[in-house]
């Protein structure tokens, strides 16, 4: 399979605004608010190989397993990436010589959150640790709750280098506002830097994701490109009958195939959508110019190793989308996502983070003939979003 | 901006007049990498929207040259737009340069002169005609030596910005000697010119990327040359209408004359795509390619032609969605060379891609043209450091480009003989006539030496005489009476060179063997 790999920008590649974050000084505590695109995950990268390089200490902090293994595999040199929480739960126990306290499991799930309080309140009894912290690196800093922050200079961390998006929060109330965030690293709000323009998306793709903005006025959208030939990549929503879902497969492995290094995500409302679309990519045969792409899929439950380091296809569920970035995504099916009358802001939200990991194309599956609540939502302008 | 404005009107006392040993241009390091990335040492236009003001700007279309020694409040200026700029004097050897320049007199005159000859010791500014290439930089000058420390880490998060090309030196004083002169000069009235950059940066693409593909056969090396020689006849490009071509395009700045139906529309994208990098409009050069197609001049075209264009457009656009086609599939619909280097132009985004691509229906020809597509996508500047580590190539290649501005622009400048074209190994040490000489045997065995290839063989030259072959417990052992010299390892020249096309060599073999052959490292 052909490799993908993390490259350095050329000179012509950054703008002047990334070049004011890249040139903040390696001290200190900076927080650059950007939404999808504005190229905060290449600064972070770039800060931790130059922090490497200069031989400082630091650790690059991401929101989830798999944003922790792409940043990994993408960048060539040693990148010391942690996820938050294992990161978090390490150096309790370095510390406090205990596990960190959590909250009882709710909702049915065996999941438990980290118990803020009670960690606030060891963190309060020990003198806080003045040498030898690492610079923190942290990507999609919007993420972790602001009761982190607070930890962590209460611990005595003092060099900061936070990159957050506020409008790509997925689960809202668990994560922190630019506000908060200013607090927890006594910033002011002059102090942030603001990435305004979209860098990754290609233009339609731009356009497609500026639909689906909420409108948080702390975290602007990124401004577009300006374009006056109509391009040829218009996102599509691409309607298909479910017995010929055969062929469907058929497709988006010549898809694969015409760039192997190209990494296609497949976006699924859930577990079933998921999983019939990996095996219905696995047990599809058609003929090919290359090897039959690597298809991959992941849930957080499974933990199975991804690699991002080559092109493919990786099936996942929407809510695992976050940060990561394709070369082009579909969302499938459609029809599945919930979109009531209730849940329209928060599908709106998804949507928008989902659109915004391609880098070039975005096409929309829809089962013909069924229901499909996302309509409500999906621009009808055809120069947005086309429908075949 | 200061608001001196008498200061051109008499002699400073801290300006001392001397003849004039070097020429030196004020900017900050920002700039400076831009420039050592286009390889052009160029107006605020080729910066797209990265430019930071610096003496560049002062008088569009020309570069304000310092004799001997620069103004204090260039460097201010030139650092004043953002707080992490560092100040950069960048010194340039103008001996080969010669043309119509203006001057800025002591006494605050502009003066229509010719460089070098009438350029005489009243001059305190020069504007020289942008660009001027980069090999023309004889170093670069730094505050002090934090501020080449900075720049050197700098440089090093983007794959090229190479440093290590050009002379550092530290000179704190050279940044703080004419202390009252004011940036820029007031009341100065020189008109715009204007500066064509991207046929020129398309140009330098091409002439970089076929030289890294030359390894792939004849009609690569012969299309390379014609890169770099433009006014070059070539009989191997004979049956190639649309590669031969490239010669007039890059002669003519992007116009072609009595050129076929094919060459129009292929070097009408070409011209296209390499524009697009300096519009405004941000449309991709895929959507700008494909708009051509579809939107291709009844006045230029014919029917047929059109009809052509309009169909590989729906292709084009089918293959970026859900086509059910693999690219084999697509060649076999497609056997024109530019269809389906517009194939490849549309589904491969950069240099890189294209250089890893193969596919058993490709013909060199196609892959020539989709280089040349994929050059004026990127230009020079898209070019990676790894791709521009050709021996030679920098400096042939921003020589050239600089003279193709020149010639397109008018501007009667001349740069001086150019650098000798690069070369590759393989066209190094393909025999002129029908054997390797001396010099290139040598250089083939010192390869499959070190790369161990299976390529050597020794012949011993006898005279006639009686020999006795002896087997020992060692082995066999050919005895021979008196003294014999001539004893010759050598590589078989038709393995050697077989193997040497389907092998990439680069760093300390490649320099040898150029020390060997006695060429440019």
């Amino acid at each position: 399979m052909t490799k993908r790999r993390f490259q350095l920008p050329g000179i012509q590649d950054l703008s002047k605004e990334q070049e004011d974050v890249r040139a903040l000084p390696m001290e200190g505590q900076h927080l650059i608010v950007g939404g999808p695109g504005t190229g905060k995950s290449i600064l972070a990268l770039l800060r931790a190989r130059r922090l490497a390089q200069e031989g400082a200490q630091y650790v690059f902090l991401v929101y989830n397993h798999l944003l922790n293994e792409s940043s990994k595999q993408l960048l060539d040199e040693d990148l010391i990436s942690k996820q938050w929480q294992s990161w978090f739960m390490g150096l309790y126990r370095d510390i406090f010589k205990k596990s960190v306290p959590k909250l009882p499991p709710t909702g049915g799930s065996s999941w438990q959150d980290i118990d803020w309080g009670s960690v606030l309140e060891s963190i309060s009894t020990i003198e806080p640790e003045l040498a030898d912290l690492p610079t923190l690196v942290i990507d999609e800093g919007q993420d972790m709750p602001p009761e982190f922050y607070q930890a962590l200079v209460n611990m005595g961390f003092e060099n900061f280098f936070v990159m957050a998006d506020q409008n790509q929060q997925i689960q809202e109330g668990l994560n922190s506002t630019r506000r908060d965030i200013e607090t927890a690293l006594a910033l002011e709000t002059d102090d942030v830097i603001e990435l305004k323009n979209n860098y990754r998306n290609k233009h339609p793709v731009a356009r497609l994701a500026r639909e689906f903005y909420t409108g948080d006025p702390a975290s602007p959208p990124p401004a577009l490109p300006t374009a006056t030939i109509r391009s040829v990549k218009i996102p599509l929503c691409y309607e298909y009958d479910i017995e010929q879902i055969g062929r469907l497969m058929g497709s988006l492995l010549k898809m694969a195939d015409r760039d192997p290094s190209k990494l296609i995500g497949i976006f699924t409302y859930n577990n079933e959508d998921r999983m019939q679309y990996y095996n219905g990519l696995l047990n599809c045969n058609v003929r090919l110019d290359n090897q039959k792409p690597i298809v991959r899929t992941f849930s957080n439950s499974e933990k199975n190793a991804i690699s991002f380091d080559e092109g493919g296809i990786l099936v996942i569920n929407a809510q695992a989308c976050k940060g990561l970035e394709f070369d082009t995504v579909f969302i499938a099916d459609v029809n599945h996502f919930n979109c009531s009358d209730h849940n329209k802001d928060n599908a709106r939200r998804l949507f928008y983070v989902m659109i915004a990991r391609a880098i070039d194309r975005v096409i929309l599956l829809k089962q013909r003939g069924m229901h499909c609540p996302a309509d409500s939502i999906l621009p009808v302008d055809a120069s947005i979003l086309e429908r075949k | 901006m200061s608001e001196n404005n008498d200061l051109f009107n008499k002699v400073e006392p801290d300006e001392k007049f001397s003849p004039v040993k070097s020429w030196q241009m004020v900017t900050n390091h920002s700039n400076l990498f831009y420039m050592i990335a286009a390889g052009m040492i160029m107006p605020p236009e080729g910066f797209g929207k990265k430019y930071y003001l610096d003496t560049v700007s002062a008088f569009p279309g020309y570069l304000s040259l310092f004799p001997n020694n620069v103004s204090q409040a260039a460097v201010n200026i030139s650092v004043s737009e953002k707080e992490h700029l560092v100040p950069c004097i960048v010194s340039l050897e103008l001996a080969n340069l010669s043309g119509p320049v203006k001057i800025i007199t002591q006494q605050g005159e502009v003066k229509d002169v010719t460089f070098p000859d009438e350029v005489d010791s009243s001059c305190q500014l020069m504007l020289v005609p942008a660009p001027l290439p980069m090999n023309y930089v004889s170093s670069i000058n730094y505050r002090s030596r934090e501020d080449k420390l900075r720049c050197e880490k700098d440089a090093a998060d983007f794959n090229n910005v190479d440093l290590s090309a050009y002379t550092a030196k530290t000179t704190a004083g050279a940044f703080t000697k004419l202390k009252n002169r004011v940036w820029p000069p007031q009341n100065i009235d020189v008109p715009p010119i204007s500066i064509p950059l991207a046929v020129p940066m398309a140009a330098g693409a091409i002439m970089g990327l076929l030289l890294n593909m030359n390894t792939r056969g004849d009609l690569s090396i012969a299309a390379g040359t014609l890169a770099f020689g433009p006014e070059s006849s070539l009989p191997e490009l004979a049956s190639y209408p649309v590669i031969a071509a490239m010669g007039d395009w890059l002669q003519k700045g992007g116009d072609i004359e009595n050129a076929d139906v094919s060459q129009k529309l292929f070097w009408g994208i070409v011209s296209r795509v390499a524009a697009s990098k300096y519009s405004v409009d941000q449309s991709s050069a895929v959507d700008v390619a494909i708009d051509y197609l579809e939107t291709m001049s009844s006045v230029y075209f014919d029917e047929k032609t059109r009809g052509y264009g309009e169909r590989l457009a729906v292709d084009l656009k089918g293959i970026l969605g859900l086509a059910d086609s693999t690219i084999s599939e697509i060649f076999e619909r497609h056997p024109k060379p530019v269809s389906r280097a517009m194939t490849l132009f549309v589904l491969r985004e950069s240099i890189e891609d294209l250089l890893e691509f193969t596919n058993p229906q490709l013909t060199e020809a196609d892959y020539i043209l989709a280089a040349i597509l994929f050059s004026a996508r990127e230009g020079w500047i898209g070019l990676s450091k790894e791709l521009r580590e050709f021996p030679g190539l920098n400096a042939a290649v921003t020589h050239r480009m600089a003279d193709i501005a020149h010639r397109i622009a008018e501007s009667k400048i001349e740069l001086g003989q150019p650098p000798v074209r690069p070369q590759s190994l393989l066209e190094l040490l393909s025999p002129e006539t029908s054997s390797m000489s001396k010099i290139q045997k040598e250089a083939a065995l010192y390869i499959a030496r070190e790369l161990k290839w299976e390529c050597i063989q020794t012949r011993i030259n006898l005279g006639k005489g009686d020999y006795h072959l002896g087997v020992t417990t060692a082995g066999i052992q050919l005895t021979l009476d008196g003294d014999v010299k001539a004893v010759i390892t050598e590589v078989l020249e038709q393995e050697f060179m077989s193997k040497l096309c389907n092998t990439e060599i680069t760093g300390k073999v490649d320099r040898r063997v150029r020390e060997i052959l006695k060429v440019a490292k």
